[in-house]
């Protein structure tokens, strides 16, 4: 089966610096692949990349083996945004003060859909199920949520357009640890009950490990490992990715220990 | 205390509704003028000329014997319709190429931005004075011209929060959803900036007040005998030498007091956005 | 050497008094490292503001902070000055929202050095080289005259350290030092902090989310909720003591980097603040093993565990 998305030797060059060199990945249908950087590695310029936010200086982007094209107009942006959605970090900024959740809701099936008043009413009930929230909630605005109730918002927004892919910029590392949990199991269970498929963008191997298949390491916008998520965090080949692995605390931890060669600059 | 001022005086303060309320008694004031003003503003008697207070007329009369008080109250019409009608015009239009040059960008906005730039160096006073010179005297003109004075100061201030407001993730999440830029600006964009936009023009309205106040003096905006406090600040003035100040001083008391008072309720409103 | 009895903080907010810490107690030794974790409004923070007495206005503490038999809540004048030269130093979260972005490196790391201490210029920059060499910068001299935005994230960060360590502390309070900071720049920080704190004998209060990483530089930890705190122990009995209900469900709710559940065990819920929280005990509607008494008594914290069910599960 073709892969629902293939990135081809994306690159984007802004000035003199360039962000992000030949990166190619493949994302397989309902499948689930993990992005995994610090700052500064090119994660997050992919990302917008994907979404249509940036224009690739080189390289293409195929969505079910289709090369799409820049998003110019509105009605291509419309059809984008069918195919892929995101989830932003911040649960705070992510959603507007003065909307109430299902207006937000709505506000997306109106752009997408030729709803009647009912059907529309009656998808938003469904949408705000599977991401758990309640009756009261939808009448609210965001300001009476907490950071995971907006967090659960916005993954209901974004998958209000029914995309095939969903991108997770750092979509959970904002929560706190319960809340955190919560928003990854509904993540899962999402991926079980529908068929979208994932792109989480993470600095947190463990997150990354408990949510997708397949990973790609990026470093100074290049990638530098990639493969099944197990494998790469198991045995890393790449010396960053090592590193990065071994800077993960845990029981039996001992800071910069492998470290001991890169110089402070 | 209703709920409704509760909410009030907690979105600007006491002061906030005691300037609020100065400002409302005044505008009713204006709107019921034909009724509660004892004498007609208009009706020359020079035999009453430069009375003072009685039973008779309030407030005296000035050099032409008209009845103070009446003029005064007619004079909130002009004199407070005028300022109103500047900040409309000019928000509207600084408010609507703001929004645009934020959210198109590129050449657009720096063009924009430009022209702001040279309008600033211009004196809105002396702008109006040019217009007014150009085209004609009247109240009409006036307005205009102020009006126009007054964007590139609300496009410069709206454009900023524009900006800033357009970096947010819930905006980008928009555009991402495929909602086109016209609904963003006008169902998310601008609804979020209203608050500014509105402590902005509270104090563009006492700025108004004043700039037209002082075209009416100069002769360039409303004209005699209409009663307006501005004209009535510039007519009074011979009168003043001749040792009758009242009319000067109860219209300019009058401008003062309006002024203050929206200054006032758009510094409370600016706290309240911070 | 600092020891935290009974300590209440109540903050105005819209003119309400709020209890934001509820009931903490707990003591660092010489030399110690102390984890404090908890999640968003458990009042970690403000315990180490309240030790720092870096509250805002308006907060009515109650209960007793005494550093080196001094009532650290009842310093004024001279000698609070004294204290927070001398005995305690904070670093924080956001580097760079801690330090003036228009002052040079050098300005920053002397200025206290100069005015609480007395130094001359030449003697606090020359300390100022030597400590930049202990977190790893080799060319001090060159950095003092750098201003902040020509340096990183990880090595600000270095920086706000070193500064701390200007007044040759006792006490180093930590506010969450490496959560803005990439992993690995965190992994070297850490080893920082520990090897300067080995050397110059500087006690830690270290305040994070992440149990893991608090296990693994501290000696003990505490946890907090609500403004309580729930349980202390040694860093090395985290994984296999830990008893507590809430330390639990933090534990295992987090994922593993080395292996994949179907399934993250949740805590329902979300999250409360001291002045959120039921009568009894706060983690009670959160908690699987609640009874009635739960709900209806606050527990005491017996043993270093505040819970009434912790000889049942």
């Amino acid at each position: 089966m073709a892969p629902i998305l293939e990135a081809e030797g994306l690159r984007k060059v802004f000035g003199t610096n360039t962000a992000v060199s030949e990166v190619s990945f493949a994302l397989r249908r309902g499948g689930s692949l993990g992005i995994v950087g610090e700052s500064g590695s090119g994660k997050t310029t992919t990302a917008r990349m994907l979404v249509g936010l940036e224009a690739p200086t080189s390289g293409r982007i195929l969505i079910d083996g289709e090369p799409v094209g820049r998003v110019r107009s509105t009605a291509r942006r419309r059809a984008r945004a069918r195919q892929i959605q995101m989830v932003f970090q911040d649960p705070y900024s992510s959603l507007d003060p003065r909307q109430t959740i299902s207006s937000c809701l709505e506000e997306v099936l109106k752009v997408h859909f030729r709803h009647t008043a009912e059907e529309r009413r009656r998808r938003v009930t469904e949408l705000a199920d599977l991401v758990g929230l309640d009756e009261r909630m939808l009448r609210g605005r965001p300001g009476a949520l907490s950071g995971g109730q907006r967090q659960r918002v916005a993954i209901a927004r974004a998958l209000a357009a029914e995309p095939e892919v969903l991108i997770l910029d750092e979509a959970v590392a904002a929560l706190d640890v319960s809340i955190q949990a919560q928003v990854l199991n509904l993540l899962a269970d999402i991926r079980e009950r529908t068929d979208v498929s994932y792109i989480l963008i993470s600095h947190d191997l463990a997150v990354v490990r408990q949510i997708t298949e397949d990973v790609v390491v990026m470093y100074q916008g290049a990638i530098v490992e990639a493969g099944p998520t197990a494998q790469v965090l198991d045995d890393p080949q790449h010396d960053y990715t090592r590193r990065l692995r071994a800077s993960v605390p845990g029981p039996g931890w001992v800071p910069g220990k492998a470290l001991a060669t890169k110089d402070a600059s | 205390m209703t709920t409704a001022t509760v909410s009030l005086t907690r979105s600007t303060g006491r002061s906030g509704v005691v300037a609020l309320s100065v400002v409302a008694v005044l505008a009713v004031i204006g709107v019921l003028a034909p009724w509660l003003a004892p004498d007609d503003p208009d009706a020359i008697s020079l035999m009453d000329a430069h009375q003072g207070s009685s039973a008779e007329h309030l407030l005296g009369t000035d050099a032409s014997g008209r009845d103070l008080a009446s003029r005064l109250i007619w004079g909130a019409r002009s004199s407070l319709t005028g300022p109103l009608l500047v900040v409309l015009l000019a928000t509207v239009l600084g408010v609507a190429v703001a929004v645009v040059s934020a959210w198109r960008g590129g050449w657009f906005d720096a063009a924009v931005s430009r022209v702001v730039d040279v309008l600033f160096a211009f004196p809105g006073v002396l702008l109006a004075i040019l217009v007014v010179a150009l085209f004609g005297a009247g109240l009409g003109m006036a307005v205009t011209a102020l009006a126009i004075s007054y964007v590139p100061y609300i496009a410069r201030l709206v454009r900023g929060a524009a900006l800033r407001e357009r970096a947010q993730p819930y905006i980008t999440a928009l555009t991402i959803q495929g909602v086109s830029g016209f609904s963003i600006c006008v169902r998310h964009l601008l609804p979020n900036l209203m608050p500014l936009i509105l402590a902005q023009a509270t104090l563009t309205f006492g700025y108004a007040m004043v700039d037209l106040a002082a075209l009416s003096f100069l002769g360039l905006g409303v004209q005699p005998p209409t009663a307006d406090w501005g004209v009535m600040v510039s007519t009074g003035q011979p009168s003043i030498i001749e040792g009758f100040p009242q009319e000067c001083l109860y219209a300019g008391a009058l401008i003062v007091v309006v002024v203050a008072a929206f200054n006032l309720l758009g510094d409370r409103l600016e706290e309240r956005i911070r | 050497m600092l020891e935290i009895t009974n300590l209440r903080v109540r903050l105005p907010v819209e003119g309400q008094p709020r209890t934001v810490i509820h009931d903490v107690s707990f003591a660092i030794g010489a030399g110690e490292a102390f984890g404090l974790i908890g999640e968003s409004g458990s009042g970690k923070s403000m315990t180490a503001k309240a030790v720092a007495r870096l509250l805002p206005e308006g907060a009515a503490c109650e209960g007793a902070i005494v550093f080196d038999d001094r009532p650290v809540l009842e310093l004024g004048g001279e000698d609070l000055r004294r204290y927070r030269s001398h005995d305690v130093a904070m670093i924080f979260q956001d580097p760079r929202a801690s330090i003036n972005p228009v002052r040079t490196v050098g300005d920053f790391l002397t200025e206290a050095a100069r005015t609480n201490l007395g130094m001359r210029r030449p003697a606090a920059e020359e300390k100022a080289v030597a400590l930049l060499a202990e977190v790893g910068i080799a060319d001090g001299g060159r950095r003092l005259r750098q201003y902040p935005h020509q340096l990183s994230g990880g090595l600000l960060q270095r920086v706000m350290i070193a500064s701390a360590l200007m007044g040759d502390p006792r006490l180093l309070l930590a506010d969450e030092p490496t959560t803005a900071l990439d992993v690995t720049t965190q992994s070297e920080v850490m080893a920082i902090l520990g090897r300067l704190r080995a050397e110059h004998g500087v006690a830690m209060l270290f305040i994070t989310h992440d149990l893991e990483l608090a296990g693994a530089v501290c000696d003990r930890i505490g946890v907090m909720y609500a403004g309580s705190l729930v349980e202390q122990l040694p860093s090395t009995a985290l994984h296999e003591d830990a008893v507590h209900p809430y330390t639990r469900g933090l534990l295992t709710s987090r994922p593993s980097v080395t292996e994949t559940v179907r399934r993250l065990p949740v805590i329902p819920g979300k999250p409360l603040s001291a002045f959120e929280a039921p009568d009894g005990c706060a983690f009670a509607p959160r908690c699987p093993h609640a009874i009635d008494t739960c709900r209806d008594e606050e527990p005491a914290l017996v043993d270093d565990v505040r819970c009434h069910r912790v000889g049942d599960i």
